[in-house]
């Protein structure tokens, strides 16, 4: 089965005035279609960027620099701007972390998901749009779904919010989705319903969906297949069982290890020493180097990736 | 009303309410607390879990002093202090300090980290200047920050360290209850680690109590050793550490703890069934306020809202069908 | 563009504060005046010409060039100073304090800055002093807005809330937490109106409302020259009207420039 989405060695970098800034450097994986793909890190890791680069919202200082992004057989790096506008919104369509930011507040939520049919030539005649924007909202559990429909983006709350703008994001039947943190900025319990309803969504689609997150709890619910950042490159990925219940790299294990309430006991946590380094001053060689406790002479150079088992990983020390 | 052996701090039925212009025309009251009573004793934690509207940290605040309750008492050490503004509480402010939320915002972006330090000092001690400087630095090392940090300002730090020096505010006065606001929120999971670990190593050194204000059920699963499940400013539950997580006895804090997305625990079924929105506090519901959304609603549930009670020693729960011993499983 | 700008101002304001040094002829010394230099056109020894009473117009704008400036500069000093402390009293005691501010404020800003400072300087008489008072008291509300605004929304952060929470006191709170971090706004909208203020002074004076006689601005002197523009001395009016320009457009540059410097400190 070939892949729907493949990223090869994709570099977005910065330049700033105190330099490059190499937010996403040399990152590689693949989704296939129907699958959920987690991405996950720290802040600072380059992870919103991987996301945002697949289909170039990269702005100056920013410039998706090289590599493949190869959606569906073609190059979304090599598109032109026609064929680029006909890509978004409708095989990819994206999910941005902040519900309150996410939908115009001046325009009605009806002429907002019309829009984002008209777009892309669908919904002929107001009254199909109008069904299809019923139907959409339907399908994201929005109670009433005709009132909202007339409702302004302020009228609603965050979780309600979310869930028409991932009605929006469906509205076109996208191959793939990309959610930055999509549930980061809502609560608990509204995360969970919007969580569950994303994964059922995108069964029943058969869409894709790349959900970028740092939250381990939220890939381990929802994710097929898991890849980990760290400083602009993924050391580590393979299926959601391989990363999060047998990691290789140490930065994984590191990663889960020191998150609390895996039991009751007040000892101390496991803690990574050390912050992850500026991407403007990257130690040679690995980048986790300075925080690793099984750092060594070679891990000056840069481990080679490599391919265990059908997952992949970036160390020196994981055979 | 729930209390442990030795209170340091005892809420006592606090309500606030604020009025809110919700348009030019439109006044509308946001009742963030409704009969609250807490209490915690020295050296513990208590931790208060709850998500937005439940009050948490309204209550942080009033028990500070920035908000004076509406109805109801706190004591502090067996001292009124609930109407008494900051400046007036004398010594006792000096034992009770807050760490905020948001470490981008609760330094100010204009002092250098020894003049954020040394406030306290200069407002609740008679050291001198070399006393102070002492001080400061001694706290800096208690909390792992490089003294040559001092000269600097906030927005040179990470998000991590400003929190440390936030921390170091707060126990620089050697207080006996720190209020700790969602203090690792907005940090990295392996930066929470550390200032976790960091709070849980001056508490055991320094006996400090803590009210610990948060949302994240890992954290209070690690470091609580008594638990308030707050619900729309009131408290739905309240049992230590080990009785809560063992038995969780409100469909509330029951929801809540499905909900969470674990690493070790799928998703159950409830969260799957779960509908509803959190109401806002502007408009409460009827009755028990989680009625609405809950799966073991009655008709009584409606007609008022229950008392906290005791379901077991130890262990409160403010439910009407928890009460009369029903099935909580539905 | 604000580099030239800057520097042209600098050079204005180093050459009026040598003006003393600098100036051929002390134009204020009626003991070196001659009569028979009047009107003279612009010329070596009268670089740009001479007045009605043969005073060298060179040297009165060096000197006229100092009190526009200082005018300029005192009176938006000291109306930044009102302003600031009217916008975080308004905005950090609110209510009825803030409303009775506001309203006050309101009031003023329906009326045109140049007629309050005319019916005040009318009303007092010509003064450096009183030219000073006058615009200060016509432009205090600029500055209060923008800095109760910033009150408002600083109020309710974090650090303040630390600051409250230690028992500060409420004027504590407002000067040494909050001031510093409400004062960037406030000094890009000063560099704006210092040109204003200076443009005020001009026309006041040039309608004789202003500076006294004794200590002319550029404004007056524009004023003098305008008596007999047409008589065909235009040197009079011109150059003093030439050297308002560039100051009042050197500062603009300048001020455009630091408010771009500013700017990304204002963003969190």
């Amino acid at each position: 089965m070939s892949a729907l989405l493949e990223v090869s060695d994709l570099r977005t970098w910065f330049r700033t005035r105190g330099g490059v800034v190499k937010a996403v450097d040399g990152v590689s994986f693949s989704i296939g279609g129907g699958e959920i793909f987690g991405l996950v890190g720290e802040s600072g890791a380059g992870k919103s960027i991987t996301g945002f680069s697949l289909v170039r919202l990269i702005d100056p200082p920013g410039r998706v620099e090289s590599g493949r992004v190869l959606f569906d057989g073609r190059d979304v790096l090599a598109m032109g701007p026609r064929e680029l506008r006909e890509l978004r919104g409708d095989r990819v369509a994206m999910i941005f972390q902040d519900p309150q930011t996410s939908l115009n507040p001046v325009l009605g939520v009806r002429r907002q998901m019309a829009e984002a049919l008209a777009y892309h030539g669908r919904g002929g005649g107001r009254r199909e749009t109008e069904r299809l924007c019923r139907e959409a909202l339907e399908e994201v559990r929005i109670p009433a779904p005709a009132e909202r429909l007339r409702s302004y983006p302020h009228q609603l709350s965050g979780g309600m919010k979310q869930r028409v703008v991932i009605a929006m994001a469906l509205l076109n039947h996208p191959a793939l989705l990309v959610a930055d943190e999509p549930t980061t900025a809502l609560d608990v319990t509204i995360q969970a319903q919007v969580l569950l309803l994303m994964k059922r969504l995108c069964r029943d689609h058969g869409s894709s969906l790349l959900l970028v997150t740092h939250d381990i709890g939220v890939v381990s619910q929802m994710c097929d297949r898991v890849a980990v950042m760290y400083a602009g490159r993924i050391v580590e990925q393979g299926s959601r069982d391989q990363v999060l219940f047998d990691p290789l790299h140490p930065y994984t294990k590191g990663l889960i290890q020191c998150l609390p309430g895996l039991n009751e006991s007040r000892a101390r946590l496991y803690q990574i020493p050390g912050v992850m380094p500026s991407l403007l001053d990257l130690p040679q060689g690995c980048h986790f180097r300075d925080r690793c406790p099984l750092a060594g002479e070679d891990c000056r150079t840069y481990p080679e990736e490599l391919e265990i088992d059908g997952r992949r990983v970036s160390c020196h020390r994981a055979k | 009303m729930p209390s442990s052996e030795v209170d340091l701090l005892r809420v006592e039925g606090v309500f606030k309410r604020f009025e809110v212009k919700a348009s030019p025309l439109k006044k509308v009251v946001v009742h963030a607390l409704n009969g609250v009573s807490v209490s915690i004793g020295r050296g513990k934690t208590l931790a208060l879990v709850g998500e937005s509207g439940c009050g948490k940290t309204t209550l942080g605040k009033t028990v500070l002093g920035l908000h004076p309750p509406d109805e109801g008492r706190i004591y502090f050490k067996d001292r009124e202090i609930g109407d008494l503004k900051p400046r007036r509480r004398g010594e006792v402010q000096k034992e009770m300090r807050m760490i905020f939320q948001d470490p981008y915002a609760s330094l100010n972006p204009r002092h250098k980290i020894r003049t954020i330090l040394e406030r306290p000092l200069k407002m609740f001690t008679s050291l001198d200047g070399a006393g102070r400087r002492e001080r400061v630095e001694e706290t800096c090392e208690q909390v792992g920050l490089d003294p040559s940090y001092l000269q600097r300002y906030p927005h040179q730090f990470s998000g991590g360290q400003r929190q440390r020096v936030a921390i170091a505010r707060a126990i620089i006065l050697n207080p006996s209850l720190v209020v700790a606001d969602e203090p690792v929120s907005a940090l990295d999971v392996s930066i929470q680690a550390q200032i976790l670990n960091l709070m849980m190593d001056l508490q055991d050194r320094y006996g400090l109590a803590y009210l610990f204000i948060t949302h994240d059920i890992g954290v209070v699963r690690h470091l609580s050793d008594f638990v308030g499940v707050m619900y729309l400013g009131v408290i739905v539950e309240y049992a230590d550490k080990g009785a809560l997580f063992r038995t969780p006895l409100h469909p509330y804090t029951r929801l809540l703890f499905s909900a969470v997305p674990d690493i070790h625990k799928p998703f159950s079924e409830e969260a799957a069934r779960m509908t509803g929105e959190i109401p806002s506090p502007t408009d409460l519901p009827p009755g028990c306020f989680f009625a609405p959304r809950c799966p073991l609603r009655e008709e009584e549930c409606v007609r008022a809202m229950p008392d906290l009670a005791e379901a077991e020693p130890g262990h409160w729960v403010r439910c009407a069908r928890n009460d009369s011993g029903a099935s909580l499983h539905p | 563009m604000a580099v030239a700008g800057s520097a042209v101002l600098a050079m204005m304001i180093l050459a009026s504060v040598l003006a003393g040094w600098i100036a051929p002829q002390d134009p204020y010394d009626l003991a070196v005046l001659r009569l028979e230099d009047s009107f003279k056109p612009p010329g070596p020894p009268f670089l740009l010409g001479a007045d009605s009473q043969g005073r060298d117009i060179f040297s009165a704008i060096l000197y006229g060039l100092r009190v526009s400036l200082f005018v300029g500069l005192a009176s938006t000093v000291l109306s930044l100073f009102m302003g600031v402390l009217a916008g975080l009293a308004s905005g950090y005691f609110g209510r009825p304090l803030d409303t009775l501010v506001m309203r006050v404020a309101d009031v003023q800003l329906s009326l045109p800055v140049f007629l309050i400072a005319l019916v005040i300087m009318a009303v007092w008489g010509q003064g450096v002093l009183n030219i000073i008072v006058a615009i200060s008291v016509a432009n205090w509300v600029y500055y209060a807005r923008t800095a109760r605004g910033m009150v408002l929304a600083e109020k309710e952060r974090d650090y303040v809330q630390a600051a409250r929470a230690e028992g500060q006191s409420a004027l504590s709170v407002m000067f040494t937490e909050i001031a510093p971090n409400i004062m960037a706004p406030v000094i890009v909208i000063a560099t704006v109106r210092i040109a204003n203020a200076i443009l005020l002074e001009a026309t006041l004076s040039f309608l004789g409302l202003g500076v006294p006689i004794t200590r002319p601005s550029l404004g007056s002197l524009i004023s003098r020259g305008y008596e007999v523009l047409f008589s065909g001395y235009w040197w009079m009016s011109v150059f003093p009207g030439v050297a308002l320009m560039v100051l009042v457009l050197s500062i603009n540059l300048m001020g455009d420039r630091l408010r771009d410097v500013l700017n990304p400190r204002l963003k969190r």
